[in-house]
């Protein structure tokens, strides 16, 4: 029993050691956006690189499991429908799976997969060979020159790969079955338009935003907890992991009440 | 010219002369050329170069390179430029670690252990680079047992740490 409250003390106190330091490294995120040297070449030069490592090179993979969840779920559930006479409610079917949830939702865990594993490396390793001192020796904010661009980053690529998936999956999963439907296209989209609300809007924007910024932050900040041995990086590693997905899981709740 | 010899006799005090630096980088451009800080592994020779030109000034990466070009003709750079710092030897990684304090336009140059930066063969190497470069305001230190590694500078005059910071640096609140 002693031992049960003891390891549950810990995991409390280490929660809490975590909440309020992520708390203040999100603060300095806020007043870093406010650095003049964001504008500067070397910070631009690192968020297009950072859009170009997790917006552009995940595209073919990312439009193929697009595809396939457009075939599945798209096209699949509205042959369903149809063929319950239930095409009427297509679209808002459609638009609160399809936008509000599984488009924020496989958006994040593909570049959870991709992206925030390679970010808490890189970060890790930077710690480790003492690179961030560095950039502090050499009066650089690590703040302004590596984390901001690559959260910034994570927003923008969650933001424009949500909307692409929305495209791909729909028009795709309508395309590869429209031999099967009995919808035209047009009806289609028209349904989706009608069952287009603000607070699917407010609850897509809300994941994004939300999203975009963990994917990032919750690795940046986990690597920057590493020590200066090699064998914590996995450590790290899977410690970002296992915070960013109970992230992913607050962000649904947080979706589903909006 | 403000040239300066340093000499730590234990590492504790080296470990305390070094967060006493680290200290006065926050509010003042001093350029450390140490083994402390090790050039970006994830940049190449040049990209480490221009870091410190193209984040406090708002200049292009192309007249960056220009400014920095005689420089590295002069370091025989030129052809690793691409290269990451796996890829270079220490009396390289030095060099670039050197040229990125001298783009940050530092005030003071100082090289902490520079014995610890490259292996023996490059002694020599280091004296002449240190004779041909024009350094207005350096300062080297080292492990007293490196003093006699440093006999022959004659453009150099030993200091106290405490009386650099205090005197040239106007730091008066030590750690």
């Amino acid at each position: 029993m002693k031992k049960l409250i003891t390891a549950l003390g810990q995991k409390a106190i280490a929660s809490m050691h975590f909440f309020y330091g992520y708390f203040w490294f999100t603060i300095s995120f806020f007043k870093g956006c406010f650095n003049p040297h964001i504008f500067y070449p070397s910070v631009q030069l690192v968020f297009l690189r950072q859009i170009y490592f997790t917006g552009v090179q995940i595209l073919p993979m990312f439009s193929i499991v697009s595809v396939a969840i457009g075939l599945a779920l798209v096209g699949g559930l509205t042959q369903f429908m149809v063929q319950f006479g239930a095409q009427d409610a297509v679209g808002s079917v459609l638009v609160s799976i399809t936008i509000k949830h599984l488009a924020p939702l496989v958006t994040m865990v593909l570049l959870t997969l991709r992206t925030s594993t390679a970010v808490t490396a890189e970060i890790s390793l930077m710690k480790m060979n003492r690179e961030i001192e560095t950039l502090r020796s050499l009066s650089i904010n690590p703040f302004v020159y590596l984390y901001i661009p690559r959260i910034v980053s994570g927003i923008v690529c969650l933001s424009a790969l949500s909307v692409i998936f929305i495209y791909i999956s729909i028009i795709g999963g309508y395309l590869i079955l429209s031999f099967n439907l009995n919808i035209s296209f047009d009806f289609l989209i028209g349904t989706i338009f009608d069952a287009f609300t603000i607070d699917t809007l407010l609850a897509f924007f809300i994941k994004i935003a939300l999203g975009g910024y963990f994917l990032m932050s919750i690795p940046v900040y986990t690597a920057l907890e590493t020590g200066n041995a090699v064998t914590e990086i996995p450590i790290s590693l899977l410690r970002g992991m296992q915070r960013l997905f109970y992230a992913i899981i607050v962000i649904e709740l947080i979706g589903t009440f909006i | 010219m403000s040239n300066y010899l340093i000499y730590y006799d234990n590492e504790d005090k080296m470990q305390e002369w070094m967060s006493v630096l680290m200290e006065v980088v926050k509010t003042q451009r001093v350029g450390l050329v140490s083994s402390f800080f090790p050039i970006i592994g994830n940049l190449s020779v040049i990209e480490n170069i221009l870091l410190p030109l193209t984040y406090h000034h708002k200049i292009t990466y192309h007249a960056a390179l220009d400014i920095v070009r005689k420089d590295m003709e002069k370091f025989e750079i030129m052809d690793i430029m691409h290269y990451r710092s796996n890829q270079l030897n220490d009396f390289q990684k030095m060099i670039v670690k050197y040229l990125q304090v001298k783009y940050l336009r530092a005030e003071w140059t100082v090289f902490f252990s520079p014995r610890r930066m490259y292996i023996a063969e490059y002694e020599e190497k280091f004296h002449q680079f240190l004779r041909c470069e024009d350094l207005k305001k350096s300062v080297i230190i080292d492990h007293e047992n490196h003093r006699h590694l440093f006999d022959d500078m004659q453009d150099y005059t030993e200091k106290d740490f405490d009386t650099w910071v205090t005197l040239d640096l106007k730091i008066s609140n030590l750690k």
